[in-house]
């Protein structure tokens, strides 16, 4: 979020659990972040799941993505 | 006070109040004492020329007011003469170098232990003797307990939302304790942390509870160590591989057994830091990779605790018996010391 | 936490919204349910007529985006489970679709039910023909013929709105028309509009979908050929949903006087309430008046209850907005991963950044990471990343 108080755009990949978190820190800085949600947790996983959970985020970010650089 | 601070609750009696303020997500899941604003003009009467100088509470950002802060003394059940001690360890709490941020944020069990020296223990009734770590004392527990309410309410911490801890800990009810000074062979902690002989200090750290050392075999200031380095060498501890600040915390007469041995503190960090290791061989494999990762590095083939002698912080505390406690920190914080703020 | 509330209000219309919104402004927690969207009746109207005051028109959508705005702005908690079942009594209990809760008080401002002729095979019918929503399923019946049943404004008020689209509009009346001499006007200046008075619909007629109707009139019957009935008759109120309260004989809640009731903590508002005139006004008025009566039942005459100091109260830091800064000049080719340090964070973010970059055939990646996934991250990396790169991809969690 200290990113994007300084003009970088910058998309957070958030593990489930740590969302709420995200969301108050956000509005207490009265910023609105780029969310892309990650099922919780990514630690532990073997590869597969891994891979999984990338093909999931990505999917989500690209079309964030696009229309960050589109509307800049 | 602003009118934005003071809360109606119609119909709600001080009978009532415990289940109202438990329903709006207020206090620990104890009782709390209703801040009225009597009792927190009352409890800002100790506060009297004295600065909060208390910046932002992560993670909400928001900072208190003197009306704020001292209604989470006042809920957590502390008397007027508390709320200097409250207000020292929530200034060292919000030192740059506590990170209070990620402490509230992690899945670490960590509760900001509240460390008191000086006369104020006394002033205030604080028990730095039997049972120290325990209950039955008010002043360790309501000044503990105060310390936590700030920054859950002000700070927005909850658990499940804020708190991410994965177990939690006991000791964030409350988690507070003087040092015994009086029953202490060595000088007293808060002068070693650079504060004048008479002067009162509190030091926090955001630490787990307690780790016992039960020692009643030993007879000599040595063997007493080999016990206390084999509590220290805890594969699963934070200081094992975030590093960060840890306590010794020895009963009196283990400290006296020490002292007579010839053993200084300096001298008892030194050997704990050489010989509480832990082989490379009990940690596995994939954590190996993970601590490399972190630049963690074994000392030849043995992990240490901390990063040196000088992160054990020493001191004496509780009351008859062959107990010492060891109390590992969450790591990524720090050992943080302010004076106790005296009223004018 | 437990869910327990001081008011709880069910059915979120004109009424609920307003007696919540009364509530919450002066210091109550009060949830709202309503098991679909807020609005109860003004989501099937399009356009108000004689609101906010008589000769004047509003859309229904504005006042309900209002009403909404309102009593979330007073701090109303919204809830879309289903109250199934209220327990009137000193201390009341709402069973709902997400469990039980208590509440210290309760509004019933449900409104009612669909209208129903109570004729066989009418059920079977339903979004087949039938319909109790002219505004939502009028457009169905472009171009053809339908059939309202009613006495009151809203028959006349659905009936005009239908007369738009439809080619015929028949309003059957069971007895003499109620509505206002405004509405009598306003029908009769429709040519698409036939009012029948003294007509009672006596059986219906299509298989699978409605065809038509059967119509009595004073001594005789007739066949009317419709593909939409819209029945505004046989309306029940909520006596069925609330234990413990007298109910008229269509269900409706009686009060002994205004919004009160004969169980001091429970309060009727609206088209829930016996002798209600049903115009959103009224709906208005009622929900003022209970949210009014819930906050004196519940501050006792022995004084105005406890006054406290916020302990969750602070004040934004003087510095905040100071801190933003101007951008770097990178360009959108210019883009880093930073991570947090967690195990597999890095993996994941790489993973992701792979995507993007093939996606924006980006020649490389910058990467950064926190030394330590428990510190902040460092004032001179985040300075470097917001100045050397357009877009930073971030983990967070573990």
């Amino acid at each position: 979020m200290e990113l994007e108080k300084r003009g970088a755009v910058a998309p957070l990949l958030v593990t489930s659990t740590f969302l709420p978190l995200v969301e108050a820190q956000a509005k207490a800085r009265r910023v609105t972040p780029r969310i892309v949600v990650v099922p919780h947790p990514v630690g532990g996983l073997n590869e597969a799941e891994l891979a999984e959970r990338i093909e999931a985020a990505a999917g989500a970010l690209l079309p964030l993505a696009d229309e960050a650089r589109g509307s800049a | 006070m602003t009118d934005t601070e003071v809360i109606e609750l119609p119909g709600v009696t001080e009978e009532t109040w415990h289940e109202v303020a438990w329903e709006r997500g207020w206090g620990d899941g104890l009782p709390t004492v209703p801040p009225t604003p009597a009792r927190v003009a009352a409890a800002l009467t100790a506060l009297e020329g004295i600065d909060l100088e208390l910046g932002p509470v992560p993670p909400s950002g928001l900072v208190p007011t003197r009306e704020s802060f001292a209604a989470n003394a006042v809920m957590a059940g502390c008397r007027p003469a508390d709320l200097p001690v409250v207000l020292a360890a929530v200034r060292a709490m919000l030192a740059p170098e506590y990170n209070l941020h990620g402490v509230l944020a992690t899945t670490h069990p960590c509760a900001p232990l509240v460390v008191v020296g000086g006369p104020v223990r006394t002033a205030v009734g604080l028990n730095s003797g039997g049972n120290c770590f325990g209950q039955g004392t008010r002043a360790n527990a309501v000044i503990g307990r105060a310390v936590q309410l700030v920054t859950t309410h002000i700070g927005g911490a909850r658990p499940g939302s804020m708190d991410r801890s994965t177990q939690g800990t006991p000791a964030k009810y409350s988690w507070c304790f003087g040092e015994n000074e009086e029953e202490s062979p060595f000088e007293p902690f808060s002068v070693r942390r650079g504060f004048a002989p008479g002067e009162s200090m509190v030091t926090v750290a955001a630490c787990e509870g307690p780790h016992n050392i039960n020692d009643h075999g030993s007879t000599t200031g040595l063997g007493l160590l080999m016990t206390i380095a084999g509590t220290m060498t805890d594969a699963g501890s934070n200081n094992v591989y975030v590093k960060g600040p840890h306590f010794l915390v020895l009963g009196p007469e283990h400290a006296a057994t020490l002292h007579r041995d010839g053993w200084t503190v300096d001298a008892i960090r030194d050997w704990l830091w050489e010989r509480a290791r832990m082989p490379v061989s009990q940690f596995s494999e994939e954590n190996r990779r993970q601590f490399e990762d972190w630049g963690v590095k074994p000392d030849g083939d043995m992990y240490t605790v901390s990063t040196g002698p000088e992160m054990l912080h020493v001191l004496v505390a509780g009351g008859a018996g062959k107990h010492s406690a060891w109390i590992p920190s969450f790591g990524a914080t720090a050992a943080v010391s302010r004076p106790v703020p005296v009223a004018r | 936490m437990n869910s327990d509330w001081d008011l709880a209000v069910v059915g979120a219309g004109v009424a609920g919204l307003t007696a919540a919104r009364v509530a919450a402004e002066a210091g109550l927690r009060v949830v709202a349910y309503d098991r679909m969207t807020p609005g109860g009746q003004l989501v099937n109207l399009t356009t108000l007529h004689d609101v906010p005051e008589p000769g004047e028109v509003t859309s229904s959508a504005g006042l309900l985006g209002r009403l909404v705005a309102e009593a979330e702005a007073a701090g109303v908690t919204m809830s879309f489970a289903e109250v199934t079942r209220v327990r009137a009594g000193a201390a009341p209990r709402l069973e709902t679709s997400e469990g039980e809760v208590g509440a210290r008080a309760v509004v019933v401002a449900t409104g009612l039910t669909a209208g129903r002729l109570g004729l066989p095979g009418e059920e079977l019918l339903v979004g087949r023909g039938i319909s109790t929503c002219a505004g939502c399923d009028g457009p169905l019946f472009r171009g053809r013929a339908v059939a309202v049943v009613g006495d009151d404004d809203w028959t006349a008020e659905e009936a005009l709105e239908l007369a738009e689209v439809a080619t015929a509009v028949t309003v059957l009346v069971p007895g003499q028309p109620r509505w206002s001499g405004e509405r009598v006007g306003r029908l009769a200046a429709s040519a698409r509009v036939e009012v029948l008075t003294g007509a009672t619909v006596t059986a219906l007629r299509g298989e699978g979908v409605l065809s038509g109707v059967v119509v009595a009139t004073a001594g005789s019957e007739r066949e009317l050929a419709v593909d939409g009935l819209f029945p505004y008759v046989g309306r029940r109120g909520p006596g069925a949903l609330v234990d413990g309260l007298p109910t008229d004989e269509a269900g409706r809640l009686r009060t002994e006087g205004g919004v009160r009731t004969a169980v001091p903590t429970v309060f009727v508002a609206g088209d829930a309430r016996s002798a209600a005139t049903g115009s959103v006004p009224s709906a208005g008025a009622d929900g003022e008046a209970a949210g009014a009566a819930a906050v004196a039942m519940l501050r006792p005459a022995g004084g105005p209850g406890l006054r406290i100091v916020d302990p969750t109260f602070g004040v934004q830091p003087a510095d905040s907005a100071a801190e933003a800064q101007a951008g770097g000049t990178a360009d959108w080719s210019e883009v880093a991963l930073f991570s947090n340090s967690k195990p597999n964070a890095t993996e994941l973010l790489r993973g992701v950044g792979e995507r993007l970059q093939e996606h924006w055939e980006l020649p490389e990646l910058g990467f950064a990471s926190k030394p330590n996934a428990s510190a902040a991250a460092d004032k001179d990396v985040i300075d470097w990343l917001s100045q050397r790169y357009k877009m930073v991809l971030v983990a967070v969690g573990d």
